[in-house]
């Protein structure tokens, strides 16, 4: 019953995200076709080397479709780390924060059950959202581009978006798992989630901040970079897991020892 | 057989002691009325019991378990009213029932028509639009729905219109009848006086006075109120406590010897006198002024 109120309250937010995002892929890869090689002389006019290095475009071959796929995966990435980090700040933090926690768990539910449940149905939506996302980005590439496309980019850049998605995530449920009560927990991800791709675009415009490059997860996916290598970093992937297990895990335990004070 | 036992029970929140060696009997089929002032360690105890608290030291039994390790058996044979009653805003009423009953794998709809017929339930509602008394009956009907066995409420009857309190409390008999035992805090210290059998009184996390509801007022003072038309200040006087002048009534605690009391109220013109068994509330005021 839990997992059924769950999916109905996580819906809304499941719809949004996949038409927009969704949308983005559609619109850009269409794109492609119309402008092909032009849009390198619109970036370069715009975007300075070191920024388009950040944002993922440097080193791009436009006269390909993939290029402009590479082109809108940060913002894609962007997009769905500020919507699942903000599903995930809210699984538990929301029964504490609206004092919903007492009634629920005066149910005779195990607690680890109840948090099982439901970071279950937003992982659920998560993986389901970047299902929806790799087919559409199929089907766009097979309605748009005459000749071969390479399934493997796909599979790749979706990869990048649910281990980079998921790293936000879980630090968004650690990071509530300190402060359940509060109700700002939601923008406080998205502050985070910001200030991490502020950092990439910082780091990579200032050499001096060299030593700092890898700290944002942002940096750890680039759509140009997987574009050029057709690969992912292993050891960012890695990283990722980690970071994900230990997160989860932590937030977790909290959660089940943390007292209900309404 | 005892139902709830705490035994030396403490819970701090950081330097606050909200516990302090706590300790507490109820028997099965009593209805215990826990009374205190505001932060006085009422709702800190009950979620000790409900494991939504860790004690830092002590032990505590529910039915048997310990709510640490058997938390689940507990709240499958017990019944919890928050408070303040919270609970998804976003629900029809209705649905709140089916949710609440699909995790006791009943059907609701028998015991929800008995409830109703005391509760005056809305169930078209959503929980969000509900009066904060109206919200409180949803929470009655659904910590009642699978018939518990002991039932453990917080402040029950805030926010209820007084015929609906008195159906409740009506209830609460009945149910005490079919051997449900009932643990409730309250500041409606008239209505905890007249439906329980046993009163707690808790100050500062310590339980300094248990005994039955009929014992429970016998604290050797006897409450003396008179009227007279010469104000006159006894305050002073041994054996008096809580006095208080108010134009020509005058009310008091008294403690001594009877012979001592008539000799007092021989020095003013009496236009009436009541002396009496004191009530809860001059109890509670007597501990707590």
């Amino acid at each position: 019953m839990l997992f059924k109120r769950e999916l109905k309250r996580n819906l809304k937010s499941f719809l949004v995200t996949i038409l927009i995002c969704g949308f983005m892929i559609v619109w850009v890869v269409s794109m492609s076709k119309k402008m092909g090689p032009d849009i390198k002389t619109i970036l370069d006019l715009k975007f300075p080397g070191p920024l388009q290095e950040a944002f993922g475009m440097a080193n791009l071959d436009f006269g390909s479709a993939k290029s402009f796929f590479a082109l809108i995966f940060s913002y894609i990435y962007l997009f769905l780390a500020i919507y699942i980090a903000g599903v995930f700040a809210t699984i538990m933090s929301k029964e504490f924060s609206d004092k919903t926690a007492e009634y629920l768990f005066s149910l005779p539910v195990p607690r680890f059950r109840i948090i099982a449940t439901k970071l279950s149905v937003s992982l659920l939506y998560f993986v389901v959202i970047i299902i929806l996302m790799f087919f559409l980005s199929w089907i766009s590439f097979a309605m748009n581009i005459k000749g071969s496309f390479d399934l493997k980019l796909i599979t790749l850049f979706s990869l990048a978006w649910l281990i980079g998605g998921l790293v936000f995530a879980s630090l968004a449920f650690l990071i509530s798992s300190f402060f359940p009560y509060s109700k700002s927990i939601s923008s406080v991800s998205v502050i985070l989630i910001m200030v991490m791709y502020m950092l990439q675009i910082v780091i990579a415009v200032n050499d001096k901040l060299d030593n700092l490059k890898y700290i944002s997860p942002f940096d750890w996916f680039k759509g140009s970079e997987i574009a050029n290598t057709m690969s992912l970093d292993t050891t960012y992937c890695l990283i990722g897991v980690f970071v994900i297990i230990v997160s989860i895990a932590i937030g977790f335990r909290r959660f089940l020892k943390s007292d209900v004070l309404i | 057989m005892e139902i709830i036992t705490l035994e030396n029970v403490h819970k701090s929140y950081g330097k606050i002691k909200a516990v302090q060696g706590l300790n507490l009997r109820m028997e099965e089929g009593e209805i215990y009325g826990f009374i205190g002032p505001n932060g006085a360690g009422k709702s800190t105890t009950i979620r000790l019991l409900l494991n939504f608290l860790q004690c830092d030291t002590g032990s505590i039994s529910v039915m048997g378990f310990n709510p640490r390790t058997d938390d689940v058996k507990i709240k499958q044979l017990c019944g919890y009213v928050s408070a303040e009653s919270f609970m998804y805003s976003d629900m029809k009423v209705d649905d709140l029932f089916a949710f609440t009953a699909s995790y006791y794998h009943i059907d609701p709809a028998k015991r929800l028509k008995q409830l109703d017929d005391i509760l005056k339930l809305d169930f078209d509602k959503k929980f969000g639009q509900l009066s904060f008394g109206n919200r409180k009956k949803v929470a009655i009907a659904c910590a009642m729905l699978h018939s518990p066995k002991l039932l453990i409420l917080d402040e029950p009857s805030n926010g209820l219109d007084p015929v609906i309190r008195a159906n409740l409390y009506d209830l609460f008999k009945e149910e005490q009848k079919n051997g449900v035992s009932i643990f409730f805090s309250s500041h409606v210290l008239h209505e905890v006086q007249k439906f329980c059998t046993r009163i707690g009184l808790i100050k500062e996390g310590v339980l300094i006075r248990e005994s039955t509801a009929g014992e429970f007022t016998n604290i050797g003072y006897r409450q003396v109120r008179i009227e007279t038309d010469e104000p006159y200040d006894f305050s002073n006087m041994e054996g008096i406590a809580d006095y208080k002048m108010e134009n020509s009534s005058i009310q008091f605690m008294y403690s001594g010897k009877p012979d001592e009391l008539i000799k007092l109220l021989n020095q003013v013109h009496l236009k009436s006198i009541y002396i009496e068994e004191p009530e809860l509330e001059n109890v509670f005021m007597h501990y707590f002024k």
